[in-house]
């Protein structure tokens, strides 16, 4: 049987948990082989061999995004391992809650090299990448619905997530003239139940039913719905789809 | 594989240029879907698209009769049939799926509010219908081409619609897909 990305290269960054982790094993599901990045091995390592259960491809390279030594190192052995880059899934990202007034300028810093520098390597070694392959590809920024509206103590995240909406639709722009061209576009999640939420807020069932309750399709987010939504991006069902912000929110951003 | 215990999801749709009803249509029989004939005589359904069309039509050259005929002949039709579609949706029960096409003039544009108010129109059912289960979503196609290409053709639009309509898009609702070849991005 032939996937929607049948044998097509892809990489994954954040792969180890939450959204990168799910779409990582849809994408190989659906043909792909996919590198998997992240910063934690034993993690990478499960979701490999997961994915190698379920009879995908898949390798793991340790990645901190902000270092661009380190997208060189992820491309060489994407390249090497797996072959010419096909799709590059910008998802690794960082978040915390603390009002305005309580941010320094390290928390912003570390907050920016993470979810701004990292994606803005990611689309940059991605275009040189997929130049290389001489044909056609596409790229998925994970932003965030706090990248179209605010959220009280989120400043710091919803500027970063801001800015990853503003990239992608100039790299959008500079991927169209390419040749071949390379689509790229942006992914706005609402309240999505992954390690990164529960980080922040704790992982326990009144929340999720409070978040739930807040939604107007009355359920919360799983990685796998933003997972499906990566994959209709990255895929030919969207070959005329760039530049866009694909907000995936059970409504939120509709109120 | 299609497993022979899946029930046939019902399909409607409601206006649209024969070549994009067409397009439609085959992906949705790709996709699994049966064709209701008539969206009225639909006692159930599961998934409602609704193709709205657009009227390149200049400012000067658009009497208040035009202008009433087609903004208000469009969006009552679309209207219409969302209340109508929603019904047999509810009707099936389960929840469902809406996809509204928004189109755009792209020149001699006096009709383009239409567009806004169809977007507006499905994002108000959209968390109205939440609740339920029941997606409503925007599909916004270029005029034209943009930086990509040429512009979608109805095939490509088909594609989103799908998107729209199926379990893929499962936590999507009261969104806009635009399929436009990156013209809204400049």
């Amino acid at each position: 049987m032939s996937g929607a990305l049948q044998d097509r290269v892809v990489i994954v960054t954040g792969a180890t948990k939450g959204i990168g982790r799910e779409t990582a094993r849809l994408l190989a599901r659906e043909g792909a082989k996919v590198a998997c990045t992240g910063r934690n091995r034993d993690d990478g390592a499960a979701v490999v061999a997961e994915i190698a259960a379920e009879g995908g491809t898949a390798i793991f390279i340790p990645h901190d995004i902000a270092r661009e030594a380190d997208w060189r190192e992820v491309v060489r052995r994407t390249e090497t391992e797996l072959g010419g880059v096909y799709g590059v899934v910008n998802n690794a990202g960082a978040f915390f809650v603390k009002p305005l007034a309580e941010t320094t300028e390290a928390d912003f810093q570390d907050i920016y090299d993470i979810n701004v520098q990292g994606a803005f390597l990611g689309v940059k070694l991605g275009f040189e990448a997929i130049a290389r392959t001489g044909s056609p590809g596409a790229i998925v920024m994970v932003s965030s619905l706090m990248g179209q509206v605010g959220f009280p103590g989120a400043t710091a995240y919803c500027a970063t997530k801001g800015a990853v909406t503003g990239l992608t639709k100039t790299a959008a722009l500079e991927g169209a003239t390419m040749t071949p061209k390379v689509r790229v576009n942006s992914l706005h999640p609402g309240v999505i139940w992954t390690p990164m939420i529960t980080g922040q807020f704790g992982d326990d069932q009144a929340l999720q039913d409070a978040f739930a309750a807040d939604t107007p399709l009355k359920i919360i987010g799983l990685p796998r719905y933003m997972a499906d939504a990566i994959l209709f991006l990255l895929g030919d069902d969207s070959a005329h789809v760039t530049g866009i912000e694909l907000t995936v929110d059970g409504g939120r951003g509709a109120d | 594989m299609q497993d022979t215990a899946t029930p046939v999801r019902l399909a409607a749709i409601s206006g649209g240029d024969p070549a994009l009803r067409e397009a439609v249509a085959l992906r949705l029989a790709a996709e699994g879907f049966a064709l209701a004939d008539d969206l009225t005589a639909a006692a159930a359904l599961d998934a409602l698209i609704i193709l709205a069309e657009a009227k390149a039509q200049s400012f000067a050259g658009t009497s208040t009769a035009d202008f009433s005929a087609h903004m208000g002949g469009q969006l009552k039709a679309a209207f219409v049939a969302l209340q109508s579609g929603v019904a047999a949706i509810r009707a099936k029960g389960g929840g469902g799926a809406v996809v509204v096409l928004a189109p755009p003039a792209g020149a001699n544009r006096s009709f383009d509010g239409l567009q806004q108010g169809l977007r507006l129109l499905a994002k108000s059912a959209a968390l109205e219908l939440g609740a339920e289960g029941i997606r409503v979503n925007v599909i916004l196609p270029g005029a034209g081409g943009g930086p990509l290409g040429e512009g979608p053709a109805p095939v490509d639009v088909a594609a989103s619609v799908a998107f729209a309509v199926s379990e893929r898009s499962h936590f999507m609702t009261g969104a806009d897909v635009v399929v436009d070849d990156g013209r809204m991005a400049a």
